[in-house]
């Protein structure tokens, strides 16, 4: 378990805050070190913020990951085979990108994959639940021995600042089955996400119950105590509490925690992203992103039943209605975000824990499946309106450019700006990479 | 090869190694080296009955059992309550809870399976509480077969699910204060253990099955005898080459020849671990305890006592372990040694002492979760609340158990025993219970029809001062001092509203550093 930031080296770490605003004073400090070695003491202000401004960007940019839970077919999604006996009924229709074309279900997605980068060529060699989210998610293999955090833990951890008042990893959703899920591991409860269950409605213990005037007045007093209490033996104890209740307060009394009401959006908008969970969880991603927050990850499940997208079984009734909630949602999310100029800051990826069978049940049931299953990337400067890799004929197995689950963490920590060879320090003292092996999906930025 | 790691010879030790020592005899080799005046001196009545009580029965005094302790008069009325507090039921859950979490942290959450430890507890409990020593409980542990609802004491072996590898590390970890699960994939780099270290300890476990069966809580897992195969280490160099198989051998050097059911090798494992020469048990055992009493181990973390880590204190660390090995292992006794050692009863060292110095008094410790929630019983009168089981659905087939009060609170204030205190998270979500929980709040509610132990208070002490006392004693068991009591009069002034004023101290002192703190 990490404990102390001077374990924490990060490639550069310059004070942005949570709503992109550099500090200057974090920045100076930062460079202060490095400018003198370098011998460039007399760079100004302007000149550092240009040294650096790449960096900068990549540091203020976000991801929002829309997790399918139970691992979708890709025959009812975005690599149909018509024309194989393994195709079941779901027809084929066109899409924006000549040539390629999805399942019948995904009519507003077709017309947005020129904001999408499309891999069909995924490998992994986890096809049971557990083990596969445990890699999809963490992007290391199945642990008994450690508990490896969830990417979003891993850049909370990265972006941590105390004086923010919204939490930088927010999670949308509930993981359709609970033992299934992937926490902040050995990065502990300090980077674990902030669960909204329901979009539109704050977890419990977070509104104050009494009013504002009040909290303060008590908050007052209990200060008063503490002050009364501190001793040299307490003095620690006493200002680390009042740092996390600064905080705290700061967070419970924020103006901002309106971002998580969902009633001023206009009727309008929530309507475009679809009056479901899911859809309303992505709004709710787009209101986080434009408050700055760094990681959100929205869960689709479908909610009529904890199979998700786990389709063993009545395949051919379940997956029109998991496919129909999606479509309106997603692209409706790509397009309110380029709309309002935040696409090209937000890494918005599309994926679940592996594929499915190319093999049917009678009732269009497909079992798990790790071969040739899907992920979408787009925004924050992946070229839309592309296709990566390919399966065969009949979808049995990846034909072109393979990519792997730590390949995507790679592509993550590049566009998050994370240092995919910064540590951690996990309990008994061993260092832990952001990702071990992998390399950069280039072909997503061409 | 052998590995032993060498007991540093003391440089003062009790005459007899063989014969338990007492606490003056403990004080005394504590200060070995230092002056009694660079101490704290010990602390008063009332600051010691809440360090004693949250240390032994895992909540603060009651008004009453606060009352009854200050006005004896008797001389030896510390020593008295250590005795009262070690017969009490409520020490053997607390201990169990400590224990429980132990184990329970490291166990990796199973597929669709939600573990439930409240059998375990429950065994720990009854354990702690009839005295049994813990070799004893050790083996029990160790060596438990059959199914975890008739027999809690399998809880461990069964939930790991008879995983040698797993069973390797943490008996290591737990039973003998030493990590060991470095040395799976290759020598341990900062110890003298080699690969072949762990791998022969986890061939103890070679044929241990456990099998997690179909209750979602887990209480129907049971241990069982595999009834064939080994323990194999694999090639380093070449995963797909076939692995070497490991003969069930402790670092000590014994052990047992291949071919051997699983209960000869447990039964063989948990008696070499529990002979009083194994140089870790005692040893470990009396880390774990000195640390959570004192503030501060011997060996930081708890479960690392490796050759080459730090170790504060030796000779106290010796002699402790020798006395707790000449005592059979006597549980409730090594708490009474310490808890009436002066080094036990000292005023907490100012922040940024020698680590000496630290480790020679005690020094203040945030309270675990479920000491919070019977803190909070005590003083709010928080009531726990289950609320009713979801039963599963052909839809929805695995809905989690749910979550009482005491839960809640244990989830907020989650912490791994075996970590230190500076790595115990501190979190907004913590604050944020005691700030704004609704179930909580419920009871700082001051109005007479409400039947809030608050309510209760301010009937039954018409008096402004007099009911701050109360609160004060229920809340922070002691009494305030003149200048707290100013504070809470004029607060009481400035806000006109008795009941306001009064739902405003209760809520502000749950919310105070002293109230979540061991001080």
């Amino acid at each position: 378990m990490e404990s102390r930031n001077d374990m924490h080296v990060p490639m550069i770490d310059v004070g942005m805050t949570r709503s992109g605003v550099v500090s200057r004073r974090g920045m100076l400090k930062q460079l202060a070190a490095g400018a003198a070695a370098a011998g460039a003491a007399t760079l100004g202000w302007r000149d550092l913020m240009m040294a650096r401004a790449d960096e900068l960007r990549a540091r203020g940019k976000s991801m929002i990951l829309l997790w399918m839970d139970g691992g979708p077919s890709q025959y009812e999604s975005f690599n149909p085979k018509i024309g194989s006996k393994y195709q079941g009924p779901a027809k084929a229709i066109s899409t924006k990108l000549p040539g390629i074309e999805f399942a019948e279900y995904w009519p507003r997605t077709a017309q947005s994959l020129d904001k999408i980068a499309l891999i069909r060529s995924m490998t992994s060699n986890e096809s049971v639940h557990d083990r596969a989210i445990a890699l999809v998610r963490t992007g290391y293999p199945p642990s008994v021995s450690i508990r490896y955090p969830t990417f979003g833990s891993v850049v909370a951890r990265d972006r941590f600042d105390p004086h923010l008042d919204l939490p930088s990893f927010v999670r949308i959703g509930k993981p359709r089955i609970a033992t299934r899920d992937v926490d902040a591991g050995v990065l502990g409860a300090k980077y674990a996400s902030f669960n909204i269950n329901h979009p539109g409605s704050l977890p419990s213990n977070v509104r104050p119950t009494v009013d504002e005037k009040t909290l303060r007045r008590r908050l007052n007093l209990a200060s008063t105590f503490d002050g009364e209490f501190q001793s040299a033996a307490t003095k620690d104890l006493v200002q680390e509490k009042r740092d996390l209740y600064a905080r705290t307060e700061q967070f419970v009394l924020s103006p901002r925690l309106g971002v998580f009401d969902l009633e001023d959006e206009p009727q309008q908008i929530r309507d475009e992203y679809g009056q479901t969970e899911f859809g309303q969880g992505c709004l709710l991603a787009r209101r986080l992103v434009e408050q700055g927050v760094s990681f959100i990850e929205v869960i689709s499940t479908g909610g009529r039943n904890d199979a998700g997208w786990d389709t063993h079984n009545n395949g051919f009734r379940d997956n029109p209605p998991l496919c129909r909630e999606t479509d309106q949602a997603y692209p409706a999310l790509l397009h309110d975000l380029e709309r309002r100029g935040l696409l090209e800051d937000t890494l918005v990826v599309w994926m679940g824990e592996f594929g499915r069978t190319p093999k049917i049940k009678p009732d269009g049931g497909r079992d798990h499946y790790a071969k040739g299953w899907l992920t979408a990337f787009s925004g924050a400067g992946v070229r839309g309106g592309q296709v990566i890799g390919a399966t065969d004929k009949d979808g049995l197995d990846v034909r072109d450019r393979p990519v792997e689950v730590q390949d995507l963490f790679v592509t993550f920590c590049h566009v998050l700006g994370l240092d995919t060879h910064d540590e951690y320090i996990a309990a008994n003292e061993r260092p832990i990479k952001l990702v071990e092996g992998g390399t950069l999906i280039r072909e997503l930025f061409s | 090869m052998l590995v032993m790691v060498s007991l540093t010879a003391a440089p003062i030790q009790a005459a007899d190694p063989s014969r338990p020592i007492t606490s003056a005899e403990l004080d005394e080799l504590i200060l070995d080296g230092m002056q009694e005046s660079d101490l704290q001196p010990v602390v008063a009545d009332e600051q010691f009955l809440r360090r004693a009580s949250l240390d032994l029965i895992g909540r603060p005094p009651l008004p009453e059992e606060f009352h009854r302790f200050m006005e004896s008069q008797a001389p030896d009325k510390r020593d008295a309550v250590i005795d009262h507090l070690l017969d009490r039921s409520e020490f053997g859950a607390h201990w169990a809870n400590y224990w429980r979490d132990t184990i329970s942290f490291r166990v990796p959450p199973p597929e669709l399976t939600f573990l439930d430890y409240g059998l375990l507890q429950g065994w720990l409990a009854e354990q702690f509480n009839s005295n049994r020593s813990w070799d004893e409980v050790t083996r029990a542990i160790l060596t438990a077969t059959g199914k975890v609802k008739e027999n809690p004491a399998a809880t461990f072996v069964g939930y790991h699910q008879g995983n040698s590898v797993k069973l390797g590390a943490e008996t290591a970890r737990i039973f003998l204060g030493i990590q060991l699960q470095c040395a799976e994939c290759h020598d341990h780099p900062y110890e003298s253990y080699e690969r072949e270290d762990f791998h022969r300890l986890a061939a103890f476990f070679a044929r241990t099955k456990g099998e997690l069966g179909k209750v979602q809580d887990g209480t129907g897992t049971v241990v069982s005898d595999r009834g064939k195969g080994e323990y194999a280490m694999a090639n380093a160099m070449d995963a797909s080459a076939k692995g070497t198989s490991m003969l069930p051998t402790l670092m000590t050097g014994e052990g047992l020849p291949l071919g051997k059911p699983d209960m000869a090798r447990r039964q063989r494992l948990a008696n070499l671990i529990t002979l009083p020469d194994n140089p870790w048990f005692a040893k470990a055992y009396v880390n774990r305890i000195w640390a959570k009493l004192m503030g501060r181990g011997f060996y930081e973390p708890v479960d690392d006592m490796g050759e080459f880590k730090d170790q504060v204190l030796p000779h106290v660390h010796t002699a402790l372990t020798a006395h707790f090995i000449a005592t059979g292992y006597d549980v409730k006794d090594l708490f009474r040694l310490i808890l009436s050692t002066s080094a036990y009863q000292r005023r907490l060292p100012s922040s940024g002492s020698e680590d000496d110095m630290l480790a020679a008094g005690t020094t203040a410790r945030r309270l675990r979760g479920d000491v919070l929630f019977d803190s909070l019983v005590v003083a709010t009168g928080l009531p726990d609340i289950t609320p009713p089981k979801v039963a599963a659905t052909k839809a929805f087939r695995f809905p989690p158990p749910p979550k009482s009060t005491r839960d809640l609170v244990v989830d907020a204030f989650a912490a791994d025993p075996s970590l230190p205190e500076e790595e115990q998270p501190r979190t907004m979500s913590q604050a944020m219970f005691l700030m704004n929980n609704s179930q909580l709040q419920e009871q700082i509610n001051a109005s007479p029809g409400s039947g809030t132990q608050l309510s209760k208070v301010l009937s039954e002490h018409p008096e402004n001062k007099t009911a701050v006392e109360h609160l004060f004693l229920q809340v922070l068991a002691r009494r305030p001092t003149e200048k707290e009591l100013e504070i809470a009069v004029a607060h009481i002034d400035r806000v006109g509203n008795r009941g306001d004023a009064f739902e405003d101290l209760l809520w502000s002192l749950i919310n105070t550093v002293e109230f979540t703190t061991k001080r």
